[in-house]
């Protein structure tokens, strides 16, 4: 038999250090900024909705009574994209009665945003218009980029108060998301708000941001479920009586891959989307017209510049303006194949010619 | 049952408490209970094979010991050997022998389709049959006596922290601590602890977070430029070695808590100056088994210069071959052996020697630098290690040496960084004797805020990715 001072010592280690790994628990969660009682899968969206309950709920309260709020959602080009600050901005400018939150939510596909969008709903916030802006990488189901929670419920998908007994239950899971290196760079792009106010990145800005340069040897699926998401999302609004309205970003005019097949697509993905949107009678702008951007407003393959961003965002004020007005405008982008824009046509054929 | 699992946080702390209330007699038969239930949550059905390999080399002993002529007690010692042997090449390597002969056939001509066999490979096979074959040797040479109890060899076999991936051990070292009554010190108490905790750093945190980074290497090895490659090539290095130590880590950890010391498997080997050092400071129980139990029968430097060479490449081809049956294994031995050789062979010329033992030296200005070569041969050596198979090594290695394409995400490469400072400081630590002194004289309360943060680490990193020992497979 064992004496009982040998008991007592591994008593006393193991519950010594039980008692600092809570404590770590605690204080890491509490004190790691916008940290969601989250898993590696529910990261990204429930991440967003924590920063917006985090400190954007104060900023809500604190703007003009009897201003409309009109969120943003879409993937990372929307939340690089939108300037939501130059937007209240240009509002203002044009006596508009708006203020905005851009909840784009990088490195992810539509199925994260109906969880951010259906977890503000639950704790309180309640837009009173949606715009969505979509991006042509997100429907393409062999785009390995984004996350994709769709194996998944999402109506299950709950942002849990950050209490003691949920810290405990749930806090090594919430901490896992930064050590797993897709959710630890969308952790540190989404609390900067993806840099979008940055003109010039310095190198640890753009390593925080990630290189997201083209995808070497990259094809193309399309993906049904992207727009069921759309339409989940539109759902909920309608329920609700909530004017939702769509957008579509740009794509850098040159792309320097070898052989980029999803630009080859472009018409064919854009094409569901306004379908669906004549169905429904929604707006939908096409900020992607020929000449609108050029090189040097991008940032990298898929993401503007703060210049670039700035142009993006006057040109959605506009369509908001119009549309505030009470114009459906419907941009059709889609038609035939020799409509992609001729600088991304004639690089793909210098790229392929190449390959 | 994985040490990284749910099911051995229960198991453990079950034993435990059993242990601690057991009498000697109990805690021994409580130990074996335990390990046979630890090695049959993976399939019972393989405890038959385990039993018999105890059997026949228990009998086996006992029969070289009271054979009274030489020829005799080599007999019985054969006996053990090709048993053992038998189980391995039958449950191991009989289908890699047949395919290969098969394409050999082919190569000639024939086009032939050998049958064969759907086995699985038992876990720890490698691990428990060298361990039982070792002490049928000890006794044939005279080095040990065996003992009179088939229950204290079976517990030397099956005893759990080792059964399944190591470390190797030895009879005279570890049955001595089976057979007496043991005494828990209190500083195996706070070392153990500290050891599991180190452990699970090196396993879930280190080596399970490098995993993806390494398999994306294998899995889009096209759309991967040569500094990807490079990159990955260390970091399947540290990988390895964050698993295979981690491993033995616990496994020691764990030990000290039942109060029975397992050796040191891991000396830092990535902090060697050469190869021949390296060699002494990984995989240490396997390394000195081959040693003892080939190298030296082999003729090891008794028998002129080219012949000690020649036992080197052949030891560590065995060696190769004993972690897998795949070429690669074969070929990631041999050039193990070559590199050995040449190092040798530099030795030779130059008359320099290289210390026997793996205590610390002190560093000059110029040992980083052959710290980081001797890094760089093994990690380059253990690519071949990591592919599937030959074509898939050879097109790694063509691909990272073209030095073209350069790192296509630069800062999916920076994330790797904490971690591989992670493991180098644990080496640092161990290295140094910082960490031991530390772990030594620091308060209850300074080590519970230490250890309570990597094992917060551990929590966060295993909480939704567990992934199995890579020398489980051996």
């Amino acid at each position: 038999m064992v004496s009982k001072n040998t008991i007592l010592s591994l008593l006393k280690n193991v519950l010594a250090i039980a008692l600092a790994v809570f404590a770590w628990i605690l204080l890491l969660v509490f004190s790691i900024p916008h940290l969601p009682i989250a898993d590696k899968t529910t990261f990204a969206a429930l991440l967003r909705v924590q920063m917006t309950l985090d400190h954007e709920h104060e900023a809500l309260s604190s703007k003009p009574i009897g201003n409309e709020h009109l969120l943003l959602l879409g993937s990372s080009v929307v939340e690089r994209g939108i300037d939501d600050s130059y937007l209240d901005k240009l509002f203002i400018d044009k006596g508009l009665p708006y203020f905005s939150t851009n909840s784009g939510a990088g490195g992810s596909f539509a199925n994260t945003n109906i969880v951010t969008f259906r977890a503000m709903l639950e704790r309180g916030l309640h837009p009173d218009r949606v715009i969505y802006g979509t991006f042509l990488q997100e429907f393409n189901g062999k785009f390995l980029l984004h996350m994709d929670i769709s194996g998944q419920d999402t109506t299950l998908i709950k942002l849990k108060e950050k209490s003691f007994w949920n810290i405990l239950r749930y806090g090594p899971p919430s901490l896992s998301p930064l050590l797993d290196a897709p959710n630890f760079h969308i952790y540190i792009f989404t609390i900067n708000n993806a840099f979008r106010t940055v003109s010039n990145p310095t190198i640890l800005q753009r390593l925080s941001f990630g290189e997201n340069m083209y995808e070497r040897d990259s094809s193309f699926k399309h993906n049904p479920a992207y727009l069921e998401d759309l339409k989940a999302i539109y759902q909920i609004c309608k329920a609700r009586h909530i004017p939702f309205a769509l957008f579509n970003t740009p794509v850098r005019p040159k792309i320097e891959s070898l052989a980029d097949l999803p630009y080859l697509h472009k018409q064919e993905a854009y094409q569901y989307l306004e379908q669906f949107a004549e169905q429904e009678n929604i707006p939908i702008w096409n900020l992607d017209m020929p000449g609108s951007f050029i090189e040097s407003d991008f940032l990298d393959t898929y993401h503007l510049n703060a210049r670039g961003a700035h142009k993006m965002t006057k040109l959605l004020a506009d369509k908001i303006a119009r549309w505030q007005k009470g114009f459906i405008e419907q941009d059709i982008v889609a038609g035939s194949a020799d409509s992609i824009r001729s600088e991304v046509k004639d690089s793909l054929m210098r790229s392929v010619f190449h390959f | 049952m994985i040490f990284n699992s749910l099911a051995f946080a229960i198991f453990l702390p079950v034993v435990l408490a059993l242990y601690y209330i057991l009498s000697f007699k109990g805690q021994n038969r409580m130990l074996l209970v335990a390990s046979l239930f630890f090695y049959a949550w993976w399939d019972w059905r393989f405890l038959g094979l385990l039993a018999l390999t105890i059997l026949i080399d228990f009998y086996a002993s006992h029969a070289v010991y009271r054979a009274t002529t030489h020829k005799a007690k080599k007999r019985w010692m054969l006996l053990s050997v090709i048993s053992n042997v038998t189980v391995l090449v039958i449950f191991k390597y009989s289908n890699f022998f047949v395919k290969s002969f098969a394409i050999f056939l082919s190569k000639l001509g024939f086009a032939v389709h050998l049958p064969t066999l759907a086995l699985v490979l038992p876990i720890g096979i490698s691990f428990y049959t060298f361990m039982s074959m070792a002490y049928v040797i000890d006794v044939y040479r005279g080095q040990l006596k065996p003992t009179p109890h088939l229950f204290d060899f079976s517990l030397f076999v099956c005893y759990f922290p080792h059964l399944v991936a190591g470390p190797i051990l030895r009879a005279p070292q570890l049955l001595p601590q089976l057979t007496q009554e043991r005494r828990i010190k209190l500083e195996q108490i706070r070392d153990g602890i500290a050891l599991i905790v180190i452990g699970y750093v090196r396993k879930v945190v280190i080596a399970d977070l490098l995993a993806p980074f390494v398999g994306e290497a294998f899995s889009r090895m096209d759309s991967m430029g040569s500094g990807d490659l490079i990159i990955r090539m260390y970091l399947f290095a540290i990988q390895v070695y964050g698993d295979f130590a981690g491993y033995s880590d616990i496994a020691r950890g764990v030990s000290k808590l039942f109060g029975i010391e397992l050796n040191l498997n891991f000396a830092t080997p990535y902090l060697s100056q050469n190869i021949t050092e390296h060699w002494r400071r990984w995989h240490i129980s396997l390394s000195s088994w081959l040693r003892d139990y080939v190298y030296i029968p082999l003729g090891g430097s008794r028998k002129g210069k080219i012949r000690t060479y020649l036992n080197n490449f052949l030891t560590m081809l065995i060696g190769g071959l004993w972690h897998g049956a795949n070429w690669t294994y074969v070929v990631w031995g041999g050039l193990n052996g070559i590199f050995l050789g040449i190092h040798k062979a530099y030795l030779d010329i130059t008359g320099k020697t290289t210390s026997r033992t793996i205590q610390p030296t002190k560093w000059k200005f110029i040992t980083p630098i052959k710290v980081l070569f001797v890094f760089s041969i093994t990690a380059f050596v253990d690519i071949i290690f990591r592919s599937p198979n030959i074509s898939i090594a050879w097109k790694y290695v063509s691909k990272m040496c073209s030095f073209k394409g350069g790192i296509s995400n630069i800062g999916t490469s920076v994330y790797v960084i904490p971690f591989v400072v992670l493991s180098f400081a644990l080496d640092s630590l161990q290295y140094t004797g910082w960490g031991a002194r530390f772990v030594a004289q620091a308060s209850l309360w300074k080590r519970a805020i230490v250890f309570g943060a990597l094992f917060t680490a551990v929590l966060a990193a295993g909480a939704d990715n567990s992934q199995p020992f890579i020398y489980y497979q051996f």
